[in-house]
């Protein structure tokens, strides 16, 4: 069940309508925890298993934590949770992967170990991340465990958020769960506004650009180097509409039932730095790989030189995390250099510099962009050999020949990313259409009968539903 | 029991009544009030959408039925193409261009037949093969030479050689160009759902109209048959588009719409692929008897452009071999074209290239191999 679908249409009717007969806080938590896993279960009833056995197995590490008298049994049980967790992750997402370089380097021997056939959960990185911030906020005395356990369950399984995040920090989101739940007209009115927002960046620009995006990277070969640039840009802009219009979605179904989810993007691609960029991209993915993975490491507290590469370490995994293949990896890695090489430009020269003139900011800017477009190809391309053509043709490194496709849905998708930024920009301000009059009624009406009007043939797949 | 279920009903019943009686009590407008602005507003915003989807990208300019043509275009509105982006007008006879005069004495008239490739609504006017034949044509011979779109959606040769009579008197043709495809023998020509079809009668063929034939649409064959009163809402926009796209979300299936009693079925069914021959043997001559001076263009659709012939393709080489009609086929100068220019011949900005309907490439090539047969076989 997905957010643009109809299914969900009537799903989330019949929730909030539940929600809003309902008194008790109780069950009305009690509603949503069932249509939680209904939700999850959609897709693949044995994925809904999995999620409670997480959950099971982090809520008693994290009971079984604070309950600890000494650091060595808290050290235990925090050990025993992580590796549980990674355990997890790792079968599901990353078996199979590590088969395959295995069998890479066996293939001089002539031995081949078998894969598995494993469905991986939809998912299961965000559910993975959010249950071991959840047990390490408990070992380090940053938040308590959940009141009960099926607070906790609905923490981990809330459904606007379960797919494909925010990643919630469970020192921000329990409190919200415990306390008592009011649907309020004025908050499912701003809800609507921001879930109508995040559908039309899904439906109407990264659905577009899907069509042109797609056939491009499935054989570059066949286009020109201007065309590639160009189904680069348009991924670029897929992907930032497709995931940050998913979260606006979970935004806005969380606020109308009365939760405030965080948001997970700031406007990205005006960033001037790579660092700048991960504060605006997946804001929640970013904090967590700060808060429990760099900082794990050491952070900054032991030079400048292990302050490098524990950036470059960091993004590595981040890059791992999105996907099990060397192009994930590739792709994070260039990042994590990237980061690294900023870090240290901005320790030693960056820090004397006076305020920026237009044209400095203007070349960092576009650096800035080129590097992420660049790095996007390694993102987006099936496999390292796609990839590779495709940064060749960019920069003319190979024959840069084939068809010349300039195509419009770039051109006429940029204007309404810029309307959807700027209004996403007003909504966050709590600048919002009031729905009871005509005006904000007309709006509302307008923009849903877009929807369908615009709507292209073939809707395309959440991208990061894939991780 | 029954006083727990009313006390359930009545908490369930307050509770939604507060939510929205706060509501309008914050907002001090009745119920009344706001469902009048809300009928207002969906009205308000159907309106502006008509507008938009009339001037921009409406697709399914509705139709009317023609005495002798059947159902054809609406004439006199304005349609664009799915794909690319140029605009049309539609004559009287529900065809691209302006309508057709008397023809004078001296005037060459070429008719081009064909169906969607022809029509090439995805193409401007001055860019379809037809008016690019006119002009080179014209060029080269200094006299004047008509091209006469009549390209048809959908259409087979059943519809020309059932047609023929009318277009020979109406528009006295010099000469006749017949556009095909593969499509039009494989799933064309045969089918009995098509408005003009072509069907065994004893061992020949015989073209046939199907009198209840209303429209390919699920849509709109719902409206037309089970609410014909309401016909006249097929010519807003907005329902068109919208609808199509609402049977697309909801996941319905074409054949549950199909009118009651049609054999969905016949239009997937293959026919028999020992009776193409018969009937492109048939078809050829039969156009080659109604209409003067024949060329029969085969143009490849992008599923098959770069594989070999088809066999479609070969017995139409033989045919009009035998029957000594002049044969164009495009596809090696579509393929000679691509891996010189690296430019596909299909496919346009707005779809995916090398897809979909021949492009202004693709018909600038057709009339060219054209002018070629045109000067060298027919005006020398």
């Amino acid at each position: 069940m997905i957010f643009s679908s109809i299914e969900f249409f009537v799903f989330f009717v019949v929730v909030l309508l539940l929600m809003i007969a309902i008194k008790s806080s109780n069950i009305k938590r009690a509603i949503l925890l069932v249509a939680s896993y209904y939700f999850y279960a959609y897709w693949d009833y044995r994925f809904s298993f999995l999620m409670l056995a997480m959950t099971l197995v982090n809520y008693y590490v994290g009971l079984k934590m604070e309950a600890s008298q000494n650091l060595k049994s808290k050290n235990t049980w925090l050990t025993l949770g992580v590796v549980f967790n990674l355990a997890v992750l790792g079968f599901f997402k990353y078996f199979n992967f590590f088969i395959d370089s295995l069998n890479v380097g066996l293939n001089n021997f002539d031995v081949k170990l078998p894969l598995l056939e494993i469905i991986l959960p939809i998912g299961i990185s965000f559910i993975t991340f959010e249950v071991m911030s959840y047990i390490i906020d408990i070992y380090r005395g940053i938040n308590k465990s959940a009141k009960s356990f099926w607070d906790f369950a609905l923490l981990v399984a809330f459904f606007p958020h379960l797919i494909a995040g925010p990643i919630l920090k469970p020192k921000q989101f329990l409190p919200e769960i415990e306390k008592d739940i009011v649907i309020k007209w004025k908050n499912v009115s701003y809800g609507l506004q921001i879930f109508l927002l995040g559908l039309v960046r899904k439906v109407i620009i990264a659905d577009r650009l899907a069509m042109f995006v797609d056939p491009v990277f499935k054989s570059p070969q066949d286009y020109s180097s201007m065309t590639i640039w160009l189904a680069v840009i348009a991924y670029a802009i897929q992907i930032y509409c497709d995931f940050c219009g998913y979260t606006d979605m979970a935004i806005g179904v969380a606020k109308c039932l009365g939760f405030d989810v965080p948001k997970n993007f700031d406007v990205p691609y005006i960033s001037q730095s790579v660092t700048e960029f991960w504060r605006r991209w997946h804001i929640s993915l970013s904090n967590w790989l700060r808060d429990y993975l760099y900082i794990s490491l050491g952070g900054n507290r032991k030079g400048k030189a292990k302050q490098y590469f524990n950036l470059l370490i960091v993004m590595l995994l981040g890059g791992l995390w999105h996907g099990a293949s060397w192009n994930f990896v590739l792709w994070g890695g260039l990042h994590g250099v990237a980061l690294a090489v900023h870090k240290m430009y901005m320790d030693f020269i960056g820090k004397n510099l006076k305020i920026p003139s237009y044209l400095y900011s203007f070349c960092t800017w576009l650096l800035t962009m080129i590097f992420i477009l660049v790095t996007w190809v390694f993102f987006r391309a099936t496999d390292f050999s796609v990839s590779s053509l495709m940064v060749r043709k960019m920069f003319y490194l190979t024959n840069s020949e084939g068809i010349n496709w300039f195509a419009s849905s770039l051109t006429m998708t940029v204007p309404i990313l810029i309307v959807c930024d700027y209004v996403g920009s007003q909504l966050n301000k709590g600048v919002r259409l009031q729905l009871s009059t005509f005006r904000g009624l007309f709006v509302m009406f307008f923009v849903m009968l877009g929807l369908l009007f615009l709507a292209p043939q073939n809707p395309s797949p959440f991208i990061y539903f894939q991780f | 029991m029954i006083q727990k279920i009313l006390d359930r009903n009545y908490v369930l019943s307050s509770s939604l009544g507060n939510f929205f009686k706060n509501h309008s009590q914050k907002e001090k407008n009745s119920k009344k009030q706001l469902v009048f602005k809300c009928f207002g507003a969906i009205l308000s915003a159907l309106v502006v959408w008509e507008l938009i989807l009339e001037n921009t990208m409406e697709k399914s300019p509705g139709s009317i039925t023609h005495p002798v043509l059947g159902k054809i275009a609406k004439p006199g509105i304005n349609v664009q193409g799915e794909e690319g982006f140029s605009k049309t007008k539609i004559n009287d006879l529900g065809m691209r261009g302006e309508n057709i005069l008397p023809k004078p004495k001296n005037k060459y008239r070429i008719l081009a037949f064909g169906d969607s490739y022809t029509r090439a609504l995805q193409v401007a006017d001055n860019k379809t093969y037809s008016y690019l034949l006119q002009e080179a044509l014209k060029n080269k011979y200094k006299f004047d030479i008509e091209t006469i779109n009549a390209g048809r959606d959908g259409a087979s040769p059943a519809y020309y050689i059932h047609l023929a009579s009318f277009y020979n008197s109406l528009i006295e043709p010099n000469s006749v160009i017949i556009q095909v495809t593969d499509q039009d023998f494989t799933e064309d020509i045969l089918n009995k759902n098509k408005e003009f079809y072509v069907a065994k009668d004893g061992n020949s063929w015989q073209t046939k109209k199907n009198e209840t034939s209303l429209s390919d649409d699920a849509l709109s064959q719902i409206f037309l048959v089970k609410f014909p009163q309401l016909r006249f809402m097929l010519e807003y926009s907005v329902l068109r588009v919208g609808g199509k796209n609402l049977q697309k979300l909801l996941g319905t299936k074409e054949n549950k719409l199909s009118l009651p009693g049609a054999d969905s079925s016949q239009k997937k069914k293959s026919p028999d692929l020992s009776r193409y021959d018969a009937v492109i043997d048939w078809t050829v001559e039969n156009i080659k008897n109604k209409y003067p001076k024949v060329v029969i263009l085969y143009l490849p659709d992008y599923n098959n452009v770069n594989q070999s012939s088809s066999q479609i393709e070969n017995a139409l080489n033989k045919y009009t071999a035998k029957h000594k009609v002049d044969f164009v086929n495009m596809r090696e100068d579509f393929i000679n074209y691509y891996q010189i220019n690296r430019q596909r011949v299909h496919g346009f900005n707005n779809t995916v290239p090398g897809t979909g309907h021949v492009n202004e490439v693709g018909n600038s090539l057709t009339a060219e191999r054209l002018a070629v047969i045109f000067e060298t076989r027919i005006l020398k």
